[in-house]
């Protein structure tokens, strides 16, 4: 750790736990200070004589470890952390910035109320820089989404409202009609997808239209962490594997994955666009790809 | 004394003093300001009063009180947070925003976010991976962030970038094109964009005269001017905005010159190509302009038996090509019929 981390790390901790008379669990500071035990330990060690040199020990501050607990009973002058620095304000800036670029209206605009709201608590010489960035960091919306659609799902999650969708199943390779619950949006590879109450997700380019409508749904049940499924996603949850499916092995250039099957024609496109991809197992998913494969070639080859 | 320990005594000291400390009456306090010349002093105080400014903390000189002896305070307004007042739901958003892109190694601040989000008590989660209790797992989007889709090396790469951008220092850049090519480039760059998980900068290539859109995949090296670091190196252009340089589609990324390419797309899934390639004709054929067509061999790869790729007859050779190389490495026979399905 460097002097400056130090300093940030001490001008951080000392107002933080000065607020909280019963001290702050080690745990705690350890996840905001990106530090191990040792280093705090160390630091305290080292902090312990800050405050007025050869002032009395009132004029120092006190800050100490007692088990797991990081305890300030004597803050001095520092009862509040710097306004933020440099990195911190780009650090801001660059985790707000998909939301600010977000196709989803009501997203992008809490995220830029909140971007204008931290920016202003930068440091003095901080501001002028963050604020050259704020515009000059984007990210840009898939250009396959649709956002009227967008518009409306986004409207739907918020207020927990069906939609009534016509909407193409690549698995099924049909085009239908339906009710949608979306539980929730997320974004994979610049493609928007709604998470329904089915546990099942739609890629809203292939919602052909949508309506919203007044029938209402309840919550996802409590403790469902949804963020979960964007992390599994396009593989689904293991535990959610159907009765007599069989896990699907999937070689590409970087390794094999499993895939809960059967292998549907949208993953069967991704193995024949994906450069040196191949099914590994089984042979029955490995030989309807070798025909849809021959098909396709003698269409081409005419 | 220990650097650390002097640094903080300083603050202090200038913050309970009831008026500004000049420089000779802190050397009567500062063992470590009381020894060599006065101008090393001075440098050496100048040293901890920049460092200070780098986290946010600003000492200033007050010289133009009638009633007080020039010195130096701490700015407290300047220096220190206010009382924030985010809602539960900015704090709960922040803290989704920051695990998102906590999640994996590219984020380029790491440490600072962790800091930053602890100064407004908002918990992203903890290092390891574990995390602390969502504020608010229900929220109806699920957050991803571009810079946790890239490597660690990548991420280093991307705060040097926005470091120079911030500054507005230029850039020094070994890039490797597409087609293998290495070259030196000079950049002032203007900004980054993230589009499908890939960071870019944009900004004024100086070889060749024009703004350039420069992979952060491609980027090899970079490092900003150190020389004059507090002066700018150049001004951004009045209008740029990096998402007018991002090209939104994969076939009009430029690979080769523009050619006209037909698809035939089947008309039930016609519908979802149109925002990308406008409308097809009646008999659901699309006719784009495209520089990019391997993007278009990839994409009927995908679409099976729902699309063909009519024209140009290079790009149907290289549909044909893939498929052959799909069949071999399933130890496939290029020869046999595919009129019978397996099922």
């Amino acid at each position: 750790m460097s002097v400056v981390d130090d300093l940030q790390a001490f001008l951080f901790l000392v107002p933080y736990a000065a607020r909280r008379p019963k001290g702050v669990p080690t745990s705690e500071l350890l996840e905001h200070l990106s530090m191990t035990h040792e280093e705090l330990a160390g630091l305290l060690d080292r902090v312990a004589s800050v405050g007025t040199p050869d002032g009395s020990p009132d004029e120092l501050v006190e800050v100490y470890l007692e088990g797991d607990r990081v305890h300030v009973a004597l803050p001095q002058t520092f009862e509040k952390p710097p306004r933020f620095s440099l990195e911190e304000a780009l650090a801001l800036l660059l985790v707000l910035a998909p939301l600010r670029g977000s196709p989803l209206p009501e997203l992008s605009k809490h995220a830029s109320r909140i971007t204008e709201a931290l920016l202003a608590l930068s440091a003095e010489r901080t501001q002028a820089l963050a604020n050259a960035l704020r515009d000059a960091i984007r990210v840009v919306p898939a250009a396959t989404d649709r956002p009227e659609h967008l518009e409306l799902l986004e409207r739907a999650v918020n207020e927990r409202r069906a939609v009534d969708i016509e909407y193409y199943t690549a698995s099924r390779d049909s085009l239908g009609a339906r009710e949608l619950r979306p539980w929730a949006l997320f974004e994979y590879k610049g493609a928007w997808y709604v998470l329904s109450d089915e546990r099942k997700t739609f890629k809203v380019a292939r919602i052909r239209s949508a309506r919203l409508t007044d029938r209402t749904f309840p919550p996802p049940p409590a403790g469902l962490d949804l963020e979960r499924f964007r992390g599994r996603f396009p593989f689904g949850m293991p535990e959610e594997m159907g009765p007599g499916e069989r896990p699907i092995t999937i070689r590409t250039p970087e390794g094999a994955m499993t895939y809960p099957g059967p292998l549907g024609p949208n993953m069967r496109g991704y193995v024949r666009s994906r450069r040196g991809a191949m099914v590994v197992e089984p042979g029955a998913e490995r030989d309807l790809l070798v025909w849809e494969a021959r098909a396709l070639r003698a269409r081409h080859a005419r | 004394m220990d650097r650390l320990e002097r640094l903080l005594d300083l603050v202090h000291v200038l913050s309970t003093s009831p008026e500004p400390v000049s420089l000779a009456e802190l050397r009567e306090v500062f063992a470590d300001y009381g020894e060599g010349s006065d101008e090393a002093v001075r440098r050496k105080f100048e040293r901890d009063k920049a460092e200070l400014a780098s986290i946010g903390i600003v000492l200033r000189y007050v010289a133009n009180d009638e009633d007080l002896e020039p010195g130096y305070v701490v700015d407290q307004e300047a220096s220190y947070l206010p009382e924030i007042r985010l809602s539960a739901e900015d704090r709960a958003l922040l803290a989704r925003a920051g695990r998102a892109a906590l999640a994996g190694e590219g984020f380029p601040y790491p440490r600072a976010l962790r800091l930053a989000l602890g100064k407004l008590g908002v918990h992203a989660g903890s290092r390891d991976g574990g995390t602390a209790p969502p504020e608010d797992a229900s929220a109806g989007v699920i957050l991803r962030h571009p810079a946790a889709e890239i490597g660690a090396q990548e991420g280093t790469l991307l705060s040097t970038l926005l470091d120079a951008i911030a500054r507005r220092k230029r850039l020094a850049i070994e890039y490797v094109a597409r087609d293998g090519s290495i070259s030196e480039r000079e950049v002032d760059g203007y900004g980054v964009f993230a589009r499908d998980g890939g960071w870019h900068l944009v900004g004024h290539d100086h070889a060749r005269g024009a703004v350039r859109v420069l992979r952060l995949s491609g980027i090899r090296r970079a490092t900003a001017n150190t020389k004059r670091p507090a002066e700018r190196d150049y001004v951004v252009p009045e209008g740029i905005d990096p998402r007018s340089y991002a090209r939104p589609m994969a076939h009009r990324l430029a690979v080769h010159d523009e050619i006209e390419a037909r698809i035939w797309v089947h008309p039930d899934l016609a519908f979802v190509h149109e925002p990308s390639w406008g409308r097809p004709d009646d008999q659901s054929v699309f006719t784009i302009r495209t520089t990019n067509v391997e993007a278009l061999v990839d994409h009927v790869l995908r679409l099976g038996d729902r699309a063909e790729l009519l024209a140009p007859p290079d790009a149907r050779a290289a549909v044909v090509r893939a498929l052959d190389a799909l069949l071999a490495a399933h130890g496939a026979d290029l020869a046999e019929s595919a009129e019978e399905a397996p099922r």
